[in-house]
Parts: structure tokens; C-alpha cells; sequence
């Protein structure tokens, strides 16, 4: 199928411009959409990248709580004394987040392939890339990630769990934008990808 | 030199005999390991209750398991995986390693965490309450890693069971990694396991450790990580594991050695097989009427039995060594008969004295001794003659013999030697340091102090109840039973307040009573209550107004529930807890406080007895200890009196004042000496010292009375009595000398104090016993 091989090779080298290198830090954003809310939640903070595999998660807004996530252990710290660690795989769609998040900043996609199948599309300097968990019990955890940019600029991370939950990571500049009292999925679209 | 034909068909009637005996015994023979049956009928309340809690309390069924060897985190996944699979294994009955498994309740009784949950006796569950609830949940949907939240949420948004299944822990919430708990460290990733079988219980204890290993293996096929087991049922199956494989392989190596040198004394393997037939008489004799008497025979008083027994494989080597030349076996056997005799009653009559004892196990082992050394010294005289050849080799010939047995009797000890010695003797006794007896029950099948302190390590990191303290309460019925535990609650948790204690447990805290069930169900709001309170707490946070209806069915099917019951909790992981917690008997329930981290036992027993009638603080390493040392006293005196109608039977036997003085001289001395010895070298005494100096003494006997026998008679007997005695002493010696390089305490204790005791008479008998001046 010719369209997936061009759509396949403009990922490539689409991934290879994103490659970060280690340490980075990045504003961001997160709206988490879920059936049983009624407004998403949305909490503002700093992602650190500190290499494969080691993030920060410190959140700033509403309240604040610092996340560590080092060699596949997570630690929760909230600032009202509440803590929690476990291990990455016992919360498969943080693991695969990770990893497709990883492979990213790396700049690899040999390493996002071997997890995901890739579909890239571009329109007007914007690019989509969606990412499909090849393994059939990420997927019953995560349905597909989808990445939006600008150029070389990551602006969006957009996770989707097939019960219907979903978490729009807003990164860097996009992190910053103005959001609506109660976004929605398609309010936020114009943030994820702006009309130039 | 042939066997006539009726000797051959003798022999082989013996031996079909026996062959048949020892198929009876086999297919009848039971081996009990509880404990209780060597011990003395309880007296205080304490004592009775000891003795049925004895290694089936709370705590003493629980093994400790500790994984180490990788990083953390594949620690805890094969803490996980070990916890999958031993919940699902029968001998266990209960598995935690600090998951929270929400499968705890079943699915219907999920309704309930309404009526068992502490949470609202102090606060309603009202708009303000459920605001707090929801908001910390919205925090909690926003961290990483919380998408299992969304499907447990609308059922139990205050996360109800959460708070259960915390409270229902058997420890005291330690380190955690990765969720499961770990040593403070954070190397060792820990869990506990409740067996169903008790401590006592070897075998079944046995089998849940297997289970256990395989796991081990199943988890961790490449064996890359460390499994440690700790705990008194692990402890249990090990030593019986080590003390049979030790007296297994020292067994062994002892039979090969003893019959090597049966060989190299009597050069002839048939003489050598014929001594083995006495003993062998006597053993099935023994279990034959144990097993025919009582139903289950007791391990310990096997082992007892078999190690008295020893003094049997003398008898006949007294017979071989006593052989002339040309003179028939039987001839032999009459003429040394009436000094045989003489040692087999009396320490017959001896043992005897153990069936007054009281204690089953002793009395049990009165039956198997009497009756075995009885078998042997009758086959000895009766049987064993007519199935030996005359003897082709007079084994006392040697010239040596005859020289030593002529140097003894000119030795002449100064008068005041025995006499001084046995003076010194009791003053080492009375006067070495360390207490003389040692009182830890635990100390029965000794437990190296190694694993000992790595298992109160283990314990103290997970907070595991404490083994020594339980709070006994007794009530009419389970009801009260639970609501006396409730009652006691806010006195234990001012202490918990106050660091006396660290934690506890009880049935009560797993199943409130049922009027605590009911208050709680009235107070729970009804439905419309609900409704509105959850609606106005929903405004102020972004969940949908709609989601909680499962919760608001819970609520309202719990408003209608009868209170659970035992029977109800019986068939979930909580059943067997429950039922170790809270005992029912004929006469009543008796319920259980287990505590933690125990600070201050003084203020324990302020709460008993505050607690009112019929609940007392069972310190169950005192009333161990009392029932100990009052088993000790029991025996030490069956001892005083098997000694005295030894002495009798002797006197009796021997009728002349000098003659009984003479032989009972040297053992007295040799018990005195051998007791000071054993103090001299620090050590405290136990039941196999005693037991073990009963053997020496019985074997002692023996040697003093063949002594004095050929005192009486003159050299030529000289020769051959002193070299029966020092066959008999020489294999002895070999047998316990190899025992006593054990490294288990208890076949050391018993290898030591046989070997020097045997030593000691033997050389005291030859020194001592010499023909009085006035003797014709």
C-alpha cells in the first residue's frame, strides 16, 4: 500500500525533527476528560525529561503534587501528605504513554514502531501522528495517542481510553493558551492545531 | 561349627515373629507430634489455655517470606505473583504482602462495607463529608496512573473497602514499594502467610512449606532470587528435617562403625547378626504394646524410648563374651542370668515409675522401655542361647585381659577418694552460674539462634502480632463475645495512643457485633437523605450528577441487611482469621486480642483486668515456663522414685548390705560426677539430659554389676566380664561420641552426656568394685 509507506516515511523523519535532547522541561497543560465528569479537570505544571524512561510530573495548579517516574517506578507526592508508588506496569496506560513518549524525544521511530503502528498526516505546516498500540491488551487500557505540532514543535498529546476517557496534554507554547471555563475535546482542537 | 536343626528352626521362628510383629506395628503405628502430650495436665486457667493455643494462636501460624536478591521492582512483582498463587492454595488461609485486593468481600457482601466500616460512628455521611470524598478523588482521577479508579469509583466513591482492607491486615502497615511491603531497607520485599495447619504440626506444616518451595520455583524458575521462610511452623518442619537427616547420617556412619567392631571383637558375622536380635525383640515388643495400649504414639517418646533402649544391646554381649571354651551357650546364659536379671528388673521396675506420672507421653514411655528391655533380656536368656554355636573362639582369652583385670584388683583408692569426689561433685552442682534448668518450651526442638533473631527482625518490620501476649475473653456466645471486644476498644487504643502497644486485632475489628451493625445501619441516611446530600456535595466538583448511583444502591440495600454473621464471613478469605480469633467451645466462645509491638505488658494487664470476669492477659511465655518447670519436678521426682525401687530391686537381688553398696557405688558417683560436669561446662539442663543420664545409669549398672559378680567369682570371670564391658562400653561410646558432634543441641546434649556417662562408670565400676577382704 504505497499511501502508508509515504505516510510512514514523512513519521520518520517527522519523529527524527522532534528529538529533544536530555535534560528538557516542559510547560504543560493536561485537560482529562471522563465519563463521570461532567468538566474536565485540568491541572497546569512542569514535565521534566531527564532520558528515557526518568520523567518529572510537578504540578502547580490547582494543587500541587510532584510524580517521579524512574526505571518503571512511579511515586506520587501530594502536598496535603498523600503519597502512593507502584509499579509502571500495574498502570499499562501510563506505560505506554511513556513509552511512545519516550521513543519521541529520542528522536526513534524504529523504537515508536515497535510498540505502534503509525499513520502521520500534514495540512498547512500542521501535522497529526497518530499512534495505535500493536499490543492487544495496551490497547484495551489505551486506544491510540495522538501527537500535534507545528513545524518542530510539539503542541499537543492526546490520549484516548476506549471506555471514553481522555487526557489533552497541551505542551510548551500551547500549555500557556488561553482555555475556555469548560473546554471541550473540540474546543481545544484550535489550541492543538491553530489556523494560521 | 553347624546349627542343629532345632536351632535353625528356632532362629527362624524368632525370626519370622518378629518379621510378623514389625508388619502389625507398621500398619498400626501412629506418630502423634502435639506437643500437649508430653506435657502435665494444665492448673491455672493460664496453663489451660496455653495448652490449646499452643502454636495455633494468632501469630504463630503465620510465616514470614522474605524475597530478596533483584531490584526493588521485580521484588515486588514476584511478591505479587507469590501472593496470586498461594491465595489460591488450601494450606494457606490467609496471604498478604500490603495489596489492596478489593476481592477481599465478595461481590454480594460489597453492600456491607456499610455496616462493618468505622467511618461514620463519628461522622454522618452527609453533603460535607462526601464534598471532602470527591474532591480528594478528582485529585486522585488527575494523577498518573489512577485509570483503575474510573471503574471502582461510582460504586464506592469514599473507597469504603479501601479503608476495610486496611483494617483487616494482620500487620501493622510496614514500608511499602511498588505496593507491596518491603524491610526497611527497601532490599527485601516481605509477606505473610497463614497456615491453616498449626505450628505444632510438623507434617502439615510440611506440606504448606512444600507448596510454598514450589511456588518459589514456579515464580522463579532461573532461581535468581533469595526466598527466606521464617516462622514457628517453618521452624518446626525444619528441625524435624535436620534432627532426622543428622540422626539419620549419624546413624548410619554409627551402625557401620559399631558393627565393624562387633566384627573386629567376635570375628564372626553371625554372632554379630544374633546380638542385633535381643535389641530387635525388644524394640517391636515395645511398640507393639505402645501401639496396642494407646492410640497415637508420641515422636518424642519414640525417641526417648529408643535411646533407653540402647542399654539392650548390652545383654548379649555379655553372653558372647562370656563364653568358654567347650561349654554350651546355654550353660553361659544360666550362669550369668541371675546378675542379667538383676540389672533387667531393676531398671524395668525403674522405668516403671514413669506410668504414675500423669503425662501421657511418660506414660507411654514407662510401656515401650519396660516392655522392650524385658523382651530383650528374656530373648537374651531364653531364645538366644539355643540359636548360638557353641563358640569357636573364646573372645576373653587374650593375656592382656587377664593382666589388666589383675592390676585393678590391686589398685587400692585412697579411702576418702569416692567420697571427697561426690562432696566436690555437689558443690559444682549447687554452685555453677547460669540457672540450672532450662525452662523454654521452645527449647524442646532447639531452633538455631540465628534464624531465631533473623525471625524477630522479620516480625518487627512487619509488625506481626505479638506470640507472647493474648488477651482472653470468654462469653456465652458470639455476640457478646464481639461486643465485650468492642467494649475493650477505646481503653486498647489509648494505649496504641500512648506507644504501649503498637497495634491489635481482633474478631471484632474483621466483624462488629450486631448491634453495632444495626446502630450503624440507623444512622446510615436514607435514601432522599442521600440523594440530596450527594447532590449538593456534586455541585461544587466536576462529576457528574448521575454516576453514583450504584453507590446510592449500595447505601440503601445495606439499610435493609441483617447484620452479617460469622457463618456468612466464614466462606472469604476472613473465615480462618475469624475462626483463630474467636474459638468456639462447649461451654461458651473465647475471643482473642492479639497485639503488636508490645511496649508495656504491665498496662496490658491493667485492661484485663479492668476488662472484668472471665478475661485475663495469658503471658503465654510464663505459663510455658511454669508448665515446664512443673513437668520437669514431675519427672525429677519419677526419677527419685525409679532410683529408689531401682535400689531396692537391687538390694533385694543382691541381699548383703556390702555387695548392693559396692555396685551402686560407682553409678551414684558417675550420675553426681556427670551432673557436675555438664554444670562445670556452662550449660543449662534439659529433658534429654536427663533422660540421657538415665541411660548412663542404666548402663552403669549393668557394668557394676558384672563387675561385682566377678569380683566375687575370681579371674577367670575377671577376663571375661572386663571384656564384655569394655565391648559393651567401647560400642557405646562409639555411638554416642559420633552423636555428640551434631551440631542440633538436642542429639549433642544427648551424644555428650551418654558418652561421658558411660565413660565415668565404667572407669569408676573397674576402679571402685573390688573383692571385699571379708568375701570367700
Amino acid at each position: 500500500m504505497p499511501a502508508t509507506s509515504v505516510a510512514a516515511l514523512e513519521a520518520d523523519s517527522l519523529i527524527r525533527e522532534l528529538a529533544k535532547p536530555a535534560p528538557a522541561a516542559l510547560a504543560f497543560t493536561e485537560v482529562r476528560f471522563s465519563p463521570l465528569l461532567r468538566a474536565p479537570l485540568i491541572v497546569r505544571g512542569e514535565l521534566g525529561y531527564q532520558g528515557p524512561e526518568n520523567f518529572d510530573r510537578q504540578v502547580h495548579e490547582p494543587w500541587r503534587e510532584q510524580a517521579r517516574i524512574r526505571a518503571g517506578s512511579v511515586h506520587v507526592q501530594r502536598d496535603d501528605g498523600a503519597s502512593r508508588s507502584f509499579a509502571l506496569h500495574r498502570a499499562p496506560e501510563l506505560e505506554g504513554l511513556l513509552a511512545g513518549f519516550s521513543a519521541l524525544l529520542a528522536g526513534d521511530p524504529a523504537a515508536v514502531r515497535q510498540r505502534f503502528s503509525m499513520v502521520a498526516h500534514e495540512v498547512d505546516g500542521r501535522w497529526t501522528l497518530e499512534l495505535t498500540p500493536r499490543d492487544a491488551r495496551l490497547r484495551k487500557h489505551m486506544e491510540r495517542i495522538v501527537i500535534e505540532g507545528a513545524a518542530g514543535e510539539l503542541r499537543c498529546l492526546t490520549t484516548t481510553q476506549p471506555n471514553g476517557s481522555a487526557s489533552v496534554m497541551l505542551l510548551g507554547e500551547a500549555a500557556a493558551a488561553d482555555l475556555p471555563d469548560v473546554p471541550s475535546r473540540e474546543s481545544l482542537r484550535s489550541v492543538c492545531a491553530p489556523v494560521r | 561349627m553347624k546349627r542343629s536343626p532345632t536351632a535353625c528352626l528356632l532362629l527362624a521362628v524368632w525370626l519370622v515373629a518378629l518379621a510378623a510383629l514389625g508388619g502389625y506395628v507398621q500398619r498400626t503405628l501412629t506418630i502423634g507430634t502435639d506437643l500437649r502430650l508430653f506435657l502435665p495436665h494444665p492448673q491455672t486457667a493460664e496453663e489451660r489455655l496455653l495448652l490449646q493455643e499452643v502454636g495455633a494462636g494468632p501469630g504463630s501460624r503465620l510465616l514470614v517470606v522474605a524475597i530478596a536478591g533483584a531490584e526493588p521492582i521485580e521484588l515486588a512483582a514476584a511478591s505479587q505473583a507469590l501472593a496470586a498463587r498461594l491465595s489460591a492454595s488450601e494450606h494457606f488461609s490467609l496471604v498478604a504482602n500490603g495489596e489492596i485486593s478489593p476481592e477481599a468481600l465478595p461481590d454480594e457482601l460489597l453492600p456491607y462495607r456499610y455496616l462493618l466500616s468505622p467511618t461514620f460512628d463519628q461522622r454522618p455521611l452527609d453533603a460535607d463529608f462526601l464534598r471532602g470524598e470527591l474532591t480528594a478523588r478528582l485529585a486522585d482521577l488527575a494523577a498518573p496512573g489512577s485509570a483503575f479508579l474510573e471503574s471502582l469509583l461510582p460504586r464506592d466513591p469514599t473507597l469504603e473497602l479501601l479503608t476495610l482492607v486496611r483494617r483487616w491486615q494482620p500487620v501493622h502497615e510496614p514500608h511499602r514499594q511498588y505496593e507491596v511491603w518491603f524491610d526497611e531497607t527497601g532490599t527485601r520485599a516481605l509477606l505473610v502467610a497463614e497456615t491453616r495447619a498449626a505450628a505444632f504440626d510438623p507434617d502439615r506444616q510440611q506440606l504448606a512449606l512444600d507448596e510454598l518451595h514450589a511456588a518459589f520455583r514456579e515464580i522463579d524458575p532461573e532461581q535468581r532470587l533469595r526466598f527466606t521462610t521464617s516462622g514457628a511452623g517453618a521452624f518446626s518442619a525444619l528441625m524435624k528435617e535436620r534432627t532426622a537427616a543428622e540422626a539419620g547420617s549419624r546413624g548410619t556412619l554409627a551402625t557401620v562403625a559399631l558393627i565393624a567392631l562387633l566384627l573386629l571383637v567376635y570375628r564372626r558375622t553371625d554372632t554379630v547378626l544374633l546380638g542385633a536380635l535381643p535389641l530387635a525383640s525388644g524394640a517391636l515388643a515395645g511398640l507393639f504394646a505402645v501401639t496396642s495400649l494407646f492410640g497415637v504414639t508420641h515422636g518424642i517418646t519414640l525417641a526417648f524410648g529408643f535411646t533407653l533402649l540402647g542399654v539392650a544391646l548390652d545383654y548379649p554381649m555379655h553372653v558372647f563374651s562370656h563364653q568358654r571354651r567347650g561349654r554350651p551357650a546355654i550353660e553361659t546364659a544360666r550362669a550369668l542370668w541371675p546378675t542379667l536379671a538383676t540389672g533387667v528388673a531393676s531398671t524395668c521396675i525403674g522405668y516403671f515409675a514413669f506410668a504414675f506420672s500423669g503425662v501421657t507421653g511418660l506414660v507411654q514411655l514407662a510401656c515401650f522401655t519396660v516392655t522392650g528391655l524385658a523382651a530383650a533380656g528374656l530373648s537374651t536368656r531364653f531364645l538366644l542361647p539355643y540359636v548360638m554355636t557353641p563358640a569357636a573362639h573364646v573372645h576373653a582369652d587374650a593375656p592382656a585381659l587377664a593382666g589388666l583385670w589383675n592390676r585393678l584388683q590391686v589398685v587400692r583408692l585412697p579411702r576418702w577418694l569416692a567420697p571427697g569426689a561426690a562432696v566436690i561433685a555437689v558443690m559444682i552442682i549447687a554452685a555453677a552460674p547460669g540457672p540450672t534448668w532450662e525452662n523454654d518450651l521452645s527449647k524442646l526442638t532447639p531452633v538455631p539462634e540465628q534464624l531465631l533473631k533473623e525471625d524477630a527482625q522479620l516480625r518487627a518490620q512487619l509488625g506481626t502480632p505479638d506470640l507472647r501476649y493474648l488477651l482472653a475473653v470468654e462469653a456465652p456466645d458470639i455476640e457478646q463475645a464481639l461486643m465485650r471486644l468492642e467494649g475493650l476498644d477505646a481503653a486498647i487504643e489509648a494505649l496504641q495512643q500512648r506507644g504501649a502497644i503498637a497495634g491489635y486485632q481482633h474478631a471484632a475489628r474483621y466483624l462488629p457485633s450486631a448491634r453495632t451493625q444495626l446502630a450503624r445501619r440507623e444512622r446510615l441516611p436514607a435514601p432522599t437523605a442521600l440523594q440530596a446530600a450527594l447532590s449538593r456535595a456534586i455541585e461544587d466538583t466536576a462529576f457528574r450528577p448521575d454516576v453514583f448511583a450504584p453507590f446510592l444502591r449500595d447505601a440503601e440495600r445495606a439499610r435493609s441487611l441483617p447484620p452479617l454473621t460469622l457463618d456468612s464471613l466464614r466462606a472469604t478469605a476472613l473465615g480462618a482469621t475469624l475462626d483463630m480469633l474467636l474459638r468456639q467451645r462447649a461451654e461458651g466462645v473465647l475471643a482473642l486480642v492479639a497485639f503488636t509491638g508490645v511496649m508495656d505488658p504491665a498496662a496490658l494487664q491493667d485492661i484485663a483486668l479492668a476488662a472484668g470476669p472471665n478475661a485475663i492477659l495469658l503471658d503465654m511465655r510464663a505459663a510455658s515456663e511454669s508448665l515446664v518447670a512443673r513437668q520437669r519436678a514431675r519427672i525429677l521426682w519419677m526419677l527419685v522414685i525409679a532410683g529408689v525401687l531401682l535400689v531396692v530391686t537391687v538390694a533385694v537381688a543382691l541381699r548383703e548390705r556390702s555387695r548392693v553398696l559396692r555396685t551402686l557405688a560407682p553409678v551414684a558417683l558417675s550420675c553426681l560426677l556427670l551432673l557436675a560436669l555438664l554444670r562445670a561446662a556452662g550449660g543449662s539442663l534439659t529433658l534429654f539430659h536427663l533422660v540421657a543420664l538415665t541411660l548412663a545409669a542404666g548402663l552403669g549398672l549393668d557394668y557394676a554389676l558384672f563387675f561385682e559378680r566377678a569380683a566375687r567369682r575370681g579371674a577367670e570371670d575377671g577376663r571375661h566380664t572386663l571384656h564384655a564391658v569394655l565391648v559393651c562400653a567401647g560400642s557405646t561410646l562409639l555411638v554416642f561420641a559420633l552423636l555428640a558432634t551434631s551440631s542440633l543441641p538436642v542429639l549433642r546434649a544427648i551424644g555428650v552426656t551418654v558418652a561421658l556417662g558411660v565413660l565415668l562408670n565404667v572407669v569408676l565400676a573397674a576402679l571402685l568394685i573390688k573383692r571385699a577382704p571379708d568375701d570367700s
